[in-house]
Formats: structure tokens, C-alpha cells, sequence
């Protein structure tokens, strides 16, 4: 039933998606043509205009991953969702897989973007410039070094997954029939209650970690010593875990349609 | 032997301070068409959500078959909700595959011949479509589906009156000794004729319980006529 749910899923996102991620593509376009052109007025309206078209695309992103949830399970949509021979973990999970999936396909088209993005600005630098992009990202990646990149990676993806779980979690919450007014405010608060618990704790642990283990923040980052940094991995994921467990347990057993 | 399908004992459900169903007693047989009469807020839209797993936080005991709403029960209950569901980016035939994939005992070749009937596409969007034409899609999902259980809320409500003596046909035909119908109406002069038992909600409770027969047979009036005695403003 899972699959069938994520296909419905991906059916009811993909339109919204695809158009975030040929936004992108065509901010980059856009961008580039900047880049192309000496007139720095040109290439400040670009520029501008990458950047709204940006923000907008963040935005609509983050509003679809919100609507996807609330809309289909406490809108008039609810009364056919709730009411398929499903569990409620495989409503949860269906959303929670699809949506972190087009993260990745955004986090991916965000990448290519940027890559473009420079590749554009070496063809245009001047001749004696030494540099290829492959030499450029090349350094990059020996100054930060491999582990640290891949690390960042995995933090991010965590972070996101985190982020999606936290709005499920708190949707759930202020949409629980004991909260009769002010869902959107009790949603809001709950949102950033956890996240300062959360902060607090981390802060915590790696100030014990790091008193302990005398390592400081340039080895964390620069010198790839990621320990601490995974423990906080770690953390995110189970949180993440405990998060989409208390939205699964109140879709099934305590919500109620209005 | 009565074979039960639905049973409810001692039901309590409250919105806030507000008591809406108060104790409430109900026993379903199987092979039944059921009327749920009573003016507005008199609780059949909160009874039917919580048989249907809409509604959770309620106490007493509500038994489909002999489980308490839950992913069986939803399996066997087929619900028809007085508000439109369906996404708006699906077509037609979208939302028969839809019901499909979850419900086992949905029929789509009856979808299609319903569709037919009633005049609608398969090709047509659920943004497009006026109201009532969701109305009617809903109401073909719904019966085209071989189910224990037919809630049906409001099913005639919002579509034309050509179109309601094809859908209370279609109520009959899915009559079965196996199954039952409860539904709710307002629309009670349209619809008597085809209801086995009534009952008639007020105060929270069940006020009349009776076979339409015997109701006729004993107050010599219609049941809409008994409608507008028994809640009488």
C-alpha cells in the first residue's frame, strides 16, 4: 500500500517540482547571460532577478511540502485519505519519502546550477586566468578535504529530513481535536520550542565532547575531525525517527476531522 | 439468523462543552437500507465519522463486523462525506484507479457504466467539473465498490433531481443480503421510498428506531410527514 500511496504522492508533486526546478535552471540562464554581458547595470537587473526568482522557488518550495501534508490530511482531502484501508505510519512515510526525494532532485539541480554558474564566470575571466573549473573544484575539495565535503553532504540531507519530519510533527500536534483555536500559532511555537531544545542540547554535548577531547572548531571543520559533527548526525536522525513516530501514532489513533 | 454488521453502545461524543451524541444506541443488521433523519447538528454527521474512523476521540463502542474502526473496518465500509474530496489535478479515470489500488472490492467496469449513464467523462478533470458533477463522481466511487457497509452522507444533496431517481435505482441495486445502506438526508419525501427502517436522531440519542412499515402502518402519516411532527419547531 506504501507504493501505491507514494505513486499518488508523486502524481500530486511532480507538476509543482518540476516547475520549482526549471525555475532554477532558468535562474542559472539567466544569470549566466548576466555574466556574459559587460553592462554592470544588465548584470545587477540579473542578478536581482536570479534572486527573487530564488527566494520565490525556496518559498514554494517549502509551502508545497506544508500543503502536501496539511492540505491532504486535515483539508476536505482528509475525508478520502482517512479513510483508505492504510496505516497511518504508511500515510506518514509515503509524504516523508516523496518529499525528501525531491529535495535531493532540488539539492542536485541546485548543484549543476552552481557548477554552471562558474563554469561561465572562468570562460569569461581574463585569458591569463591559469585555472580550469576541474583544477578550481579540484582545490576545493583538497582545502576542505574529502571527508568534510561528504560530511557536509549528509548533515545537509539530515537537516532537510529533520526540517520535514519537524513540520509533519508539529501539523500533527495543533491539529490534535483538544486544540480548538490558534493551530497555526501552536504549530509555530511548538516548531521553534523544538528547535531550541534541540540547539540547547547539542550545544551541550559538544562543548562536553570538545572540553573532553580537546578538540576545537577548527578541527571539527577544517582538519576533519568529524566526530562530534556525526554525533550531531546521529542525533538529527533520531529525532527525525521520534518525530515521524509521534505524527504516525496521532494520524492512527488520535485525529480527528473537522 | 440476523447477521450484525454495525453496533454501537452507549456512544458519547462532545465538541468542546457541547454534547452532541449522548449515549447512543444503534444495531444494524445486514440486507438493510437505513434512513438517518434530524434537523441540523443533531449528530449524524459526527455518528457517521466516527463509524468511518473520521472521528476518534469519542467513548463507548462502536463495533463494524467485530472490529472497532480501524484499517479493517475501512476496508469494509464504503463512505460517502457531504463535502467533495477528490484532488483537483485527477481526472476521471484517475480516481478509479485510484480506488482501485487501495479498495479490493471496487469494481471499476460498474464505474464505468454509472459514468456513462450519468453522463460524464472519463477524460474530464475534477477542476473543471461543477460541484455536483464531483457529487456524482464521489457517488459512483463509492457504489462501485462491493462493501460490508454504505455510509452515505447527503448523497442526493447536491445534484439535480433527473439525476437522484438513477442514484436511488443504483442504492437498490446494490441491495444485498450481505450488505446494508445507512444514509443520511434531508431530502426525506425523495428518498422514503427506499428506506427499510429509519431513524430519527434527537437530543443525542436515537428518538425512533422503527421499520418504515410498522411507522406507517401505526401514525397513518408519510415519514416526512412524521419528520416535521417529530421536530416540529
Amino acid at each position: 500500500m506504501i507504493l501505491h500511496l507514494m505513486k499518488y504522492e508523486i502524481k500530486s508533486t511532480y507538476r509543482i517540482f518540476l516547475t520549482i526546478v526549471v525555475s532554477f535552471i532558468l535562474l542559472t540562464v539567466l544569470l549566466c547571460i548576466g555574466m556574459t554581458n559587460q553592462n554592470t547595470i544588465l548584470l545587477m537587473l540579473f542578478s536581482l532577478s536570479a534572486f527573487v526568482i530564488g527566494c520565490a522557488t525556496f518559498v514554494a518550495y517549502f509551502v508545497t511540502i506544508l500543503n502536501r501534508y496539511y492540505k491532504n490530511l486535515y483539508g476536505r482531502e482528509g475525508y478520502l485519505m482517512l479513510t483508505l484501508p492504510v496505516k497511518g505510519w504508511q500515510l506518514v512515510c509515503s509524504k516523508f519519502i516523496i518529499a525528501m526525494f525531491w529535495s535531493v532532485i532540488l539539492g542536485i539541480t541546485i548543484c549543476f546550477c552552481i557548477i554552471a554558474t562558474l563554469q561561465v564566470g572562468v570562460w569569461m575571466a581574463p585569458p591569463n586566468y591559469p585555472y580550469t573549473l576541474w583544477e578550481l573544484l579540484k582545490d576545493f575539495t583538497n582545502v576542505i578535504g574529502d571527508s568534510t565535503l561528504i560530511y557536509f553532504l549528509i548533515a545537509v540531507l539530515v537537516g532537510v529530513a529533520e526540517t520535514i519530519a519537524r513540520i509533519y510533527f508539529v501539523i500533527s500536534v495543533a491539529y490534535l481535536p483538544i486544540i480548538r483555536k490558534w493551530n497555526i500559532v501552536v504549530a509555530l511555537v511548538l516548531y521553534f520550542a523544538i528547535d531550541t531544545i534541540e540547539t540547547f542540547f547539542i550545544r551541550k554535548m559538544t562543548n562536553v565532547l570538545m572540553t573532553n577531547t580537546n578538540v576545537d572548531f577548527v578541527d571539527l571543520i577544517v582538519r576533519g575531525n568529524l566526530v562530534i559533527g556525526y554525533g550531531v548526525v546521529v542525533i538529527s536522525i533520531i529525532i527525525t525517527a521520534i518525530l515521524l513516530l509521534c505524527s504516525s501514532y496521532i494520524i492512527s489513533k488520535k485525529t480527528s476531522i473537522r | 439468523m440476523e447477521h450484525t454488521i454495525l453496533e454501537i453502545k452507549n456512544l458519547q461524543k462532545k465538541y468542546g462543552k457541547k454534547e452532541v451524541l449522548k449515549g447512543l444506541n444503534l444495531k444494524v443488521n445486514a440486507g438493510q437500507i437505513i434512513g438517518l433523519l434530524g434537523p441540523n447538528g443533531s449528530g449524524k454527521t459526527t455518528l457517521m465519522k466516527i463509524i468511518v474512523g473520521l472521528i476518534q476521540d469519542y467513548t463507548g463502542d462502536v463495533l463494524i463486523g467485530q472490529y472497532a474502526p480501524d484499517i479493517h473496518t475501512k476496508a469494509m465500509v464504503s463512505y460517502l462525506p457531504e463535502k467533495t474530496y477528490l484532488s483537483n489535478w485527477m481526472t476521471v479515470k484517475d480516481t478509479f484507479l485510484l480506488f482501485q489500488d487501495f479498495y479490493k472490492d471496487f469494481k471499476i467496469e460498474k464505474a464505468r457504466d454509472m459514468t456513462v449513464s450519468l453522463g460524464l467523462e472519463e477524460k474530464q478533470k475534477i477542476s473543471t467539473m461543477s460541484k455536483g458533477m464531483q457529487e456524482k463522481i464521489q457517488l459512483i466511487l463509492v457504489m462501485s465498490r462491493q462493501a460490508k457497509l454504505y455510509v452515505l452522507d447527503e448523497p442526493i444533496g447536491g445534484v439535480d433531481p433527473a439525476a437522484r431517481d438513477y442514484i436511488l435505482s443504483t442504492i437498490i441495486k446494490n441491495y444485498s443480503s450481505e450488505s446494508s445502506i445507512l444514509l443520511s438526508t434531508h431530502l426525506i419525501h425523495d428518498v422514503e421510498r427506499i428506506f427499510d427502517k429509519v431513524l430519527f436522531l434527537k437530543d443525542g440519542k436515537i428518538e425512533i428506531d422503527e421499520y418504515v412499515d410498522v411507522l406507517r402502518e401505526q401514525r397513518g402519516l408519510s415519514i416526512d410527514a412524521m419528520f416535521r411532527e417529530v421536530y416540529k419547531v
